[in-house]
């Protein structure tokens, strides 16, 4: 079993030069609003897009990228036209280096350095020979003194001609099979679910939840038919703890088709309610807490990466604790990247780790800030087996007991030093 | 600093205006009051209405919440048993400011809020303009330890409210100079929390950027002070940086050992345009926008430099 530990980003957004992103089993990115924080989480996906594009080596159409140009993703803190990511992989100290870079005569992207290395067999570096850069078909690659036409689908390398040496196919065939893991891995929630239909059909057999939540109700729709599923069960039990409230799948005739939808219960209430007619915050953390569901039940294959922005969104904060739990324990089963502003949930990562609920290694977070400059920083806390955390940011979640303190002090005239 | 107070410290042998001195620390921020709840504590609550209460509440739940993500280094503890500190005593203790030891107590401290990140300098400034936190030096490396010395000498066992921060005047990496290789000895006798810095002196930290901009304001000598960056940011100088990192930056060339392995291969014409280096008034270069902090980061600064803010930040909580 693999398992990427962290990805690297060189001029890519707010960012200057290299940003390293370690992941542990449950990385958390922090950071006050615009600081980059989303533009770091949706590197996974949009990674993950660019291994499968159909359109080149960066997945520009697909909605990580926002509809953003080249020009765009790439910083706009440094002069240039090519920006790279990297992919580390815990076992065998085992890297890849995608470089990229944007032809303006084409005005297309064109994969310009593709670096391997391993600990056990070195670095294989392959690079573009650029002297036709009009042509439609840029493929060939120099290696050490070897030239040779490799063609990219995507990210996916596939040698054409020359590149002999049965060890470079070996490692370009076994890269493929690594990255098609990775594209594969990568499950996404972004910030903005999009409300649920009131009755959904089965229809396909997908069961991806989109980065909007779409597909929700239909993995569910689906678990509640398959015969041994705990998926709902597990997805009901976290309301019932966080929400007082039961899920429930309901399935009814129409026209000879089945249609389905989700029923949220009140405890010990006869009937339930519609989810569409529920509060904001239920619509909002059921993909959350479904696609966690599906990890922790092996139903997102061997080693699931789940990025998930503001999975608390719309909650009451005495709820954050409760998805903090809840992806804690998903973190069992997966790498979960999380970007959020919930103080409360950080305190329920805080009480698991000093409890011993959660081993301290397995966290990490990292603190997302922009300076007054522009660019953006990133950096690394981590917390011993007590909790405490390696460094904080001054001032961070203290802007609650600063008003606290000054309401007392107004209401028993207390003068401030 | 941590105060644990044992609930014993609410029994009644303590003056209640005492108890409400320790506790508005814990209001204040400055320190986290813990009290251990028992029935003492539970009664001492009891004779207050929900609303006298409310600014004690605060006090301690602030404590609690500041340990959560800032924990301090040092803890007191209040009570009846043997390693508790008597209740006057430990008000005085943390009454007192915290004091950072300084070469020049103007452009040292300049330097320290110029490289600290936005929210590290408002809280320098914050602790500062509230009298927590004393910026202490008499003009000069040299007088760093006896300032250690005689406070420690009115208050024994106090080194960890203190903390001391000095060039290492280096010539080259690791070659600090005698007199700060003595305070730093001295430091760590008195267990002082130190940083020497790894650079020769603070003018060494200014960046490219900062410096520019403090030659273009030098009125008749900018054109001269921007050719001597020119050469500060050469050929010669980036081929090993760390000729730029000890170069004497106020006196130049002409206040350094010519036979330094690092420097000894300088062209005539480096060796020329910084025979006199920038001036005494370079210290002036640092103000609160100067450096950057990306420029810092660029420069490979701000590792170092951010570490010694945090360290000196947590040595004060």
């Amino acid at each position: 079993m693999r398992i990427l530990r962290g990805v690297r980003l060189v001029d890519y957004r707010g960012f200057v030069r290299e940003v390293s992103v370690s992941l542990r089993p449950l990385t958390l990115l922090f950071g006050y609003n615009s600081a980059g924080k989303s533009a770091l989480l949706r590197a996974l996906p949009l990674i993950a897009e660019s291994i499968r594009s159909e359109t080149g080596p960066l997945a520009l159409d697909r909605p990580a990228a926002r509809g953003s140009t080249f020009k765009e993703v790439r910083t706009r803190w440094s002069a240039g036209d090519r920006m790279s990511f990297g992919l580390d992989w815990a076992d065998r100290d085992e890297s890849l280096n995608m470089e990229i870079t944007h032809l303006a005569s084409t005005q297309r992207e064109v994969v310009e350095t593709l670096r391997l290395r391993d600990a056990e067999r070195g670095e294989l570096r392959f690079e573009i020979d650029l002297a036709d850069e009009r042509a439609t078909d840029i493929t060939t690659y120099t290696l050490d003194r070897e030239r040779g036409r490799i063609r990219f689908d995507g990210w996916y390398p596939t040698i054409v001609d020359g590149f002999t040496r049965a060890d470079i196919s070996e490692r370009l065939g076994a890269t493929t099979s690594e990255l098609k893991r990775v594209a594969d891995s990568v499950h996404w929630l972004g910030a903005m679910r999009s409300q649920p239909a009131r009755a959904l059909p089965l229809i396909g057999s997908s069961t991806r939840i989109a980065e909007d939540g779409a597909g929700t109700i239909e993995v569910l729709a689906r678990e509640s038919l398959a015969s041994g599923s705990d998926v709902i069960e597990v997805v009901s039990a976290w309301f019932q703890q966080a929400t007082r409230h039961v899920l429930e799948v309901q399935q009814q005739a129409a026209g000879g088709t089945s249609l389905f939808h989700v029923e949220l219960r009140p405890l010990r209430a006869p009937f339930g309610i519609h989810l569409a007619d529920t509060g904001e915050g239920m619509t909002q953390v059921l993909p959350v807490i479904t696609l966690g569901a599906l990890a922790m039940k092996g139903r997102l294959g061997e080693t699931p990466i789940l990025a998930i922005e503001q999975p608390e969104l719309h909650l009451h904060p005495r709820a954050h604790a409760h998805v903090a739990t809840h992806l804690m324990a998903v973190a069992r089963h997966a790498t979960v990247v999380v970007e959020t502003h919930s103080e409360n949930f950080l305190l329920a990562v805080q009480l698991a780790i000093a409890s011993g609920d959660i081993p301290a290694e397995d966290v990490i977070l990292h603190w997302v800030q922009a300076t007054d400059e522009g660019p953006s920083f990133v950096e690394t806390i981590t917390f011993d087996e007590k909790a405490r955390p390696s460094a904080w940011p001054p001032g961070v979640f203290a802007e609650d007991r600063d008003l606290s303190r000054q309401i007392i002090e107004k209401r028993h005239g207390l003068a401030s030093p | 600093m941590r105060v644990i107070v044992d609930d014993s410290a609410f029994d009644g042998h303590i003056p209640q205006p005492t108890l409400i001195e320790l506790l508005v620390f814990g209001f204040r921020g400055r320190h986290r009051i813990i009290v251990k709840r028992g029935p003492s504590f539970e009664r001492w609550c009891a004779q207050f209405s929900a609303e006298a209460r409310e600014p004690y509440d605060f006090a301690l739940d602030v404590g609690a919440e500041m340990e959560v993500r800032e924990p301090s280094d040092h803890e007191i503890r209040i009570g009846a048993d043997d390693e508790c500190v008597p209740i006057d005593k430990a008000i005085e203790r943390l009454a007192r400011a915290f004091l950072v030891f300084l070469e020049n107590d103007r452009s040292d401290r300049t330097f320290l809020e110029a490289v600290a990140s936005r929210p590290h300098r408002h809280l320098l400034q914050r602790m500062h303009s509230q009298g927590w936190l004393v910026f202490r030096s008499r003009g000069g490396i040299s007088q760093i330890e006896s300032l250690i010395s005689d406070e420690l000498a009115e208050f024994p066992g106090d080194a960890g409210r203190m903390f001391a921060v000095f060039d290492s005047d280096a010539e080259a990496p690791g070659e600090a100079h005698v007199t700060p290789l003595s305070v730093a000895t001295h430091c760590q006798k008195q267990q002082v929390p130190y940083r020497m810095l790894a650079r020769r002196s603070i003018e060494n930290y200014l960046t490219r950027h900062a410096l520019t901009v403090w030659a273009d304001a030098q009125a008749s000598k900018a054109d001269v002070l921007r050719g001597r960056i020119a050469i500060l940011y050469g050929q010669w100088f980036d081929a090993r940086p760390e000729r730029r990192n000890h170069f004497r930056m106020k006196e130049g060339f002409q206040k350094m050992t010519p036979a330094h392995a690092i420097y000894r291969e300088a062209p005539e014409d480096v060796r020329k345009q910084l025979q006199q280096g920038f001036g005494t008034q370079l210290s002036t270069a640092f103000t609160s926008d100067q450096p950057r902090e990306v420029d810092l980061r660029d420069e490979g600064a701000w590792d170092e430099l951010s570490e010694m803010i945090e360290a000196l930040l947590r040595s004060m909580r």
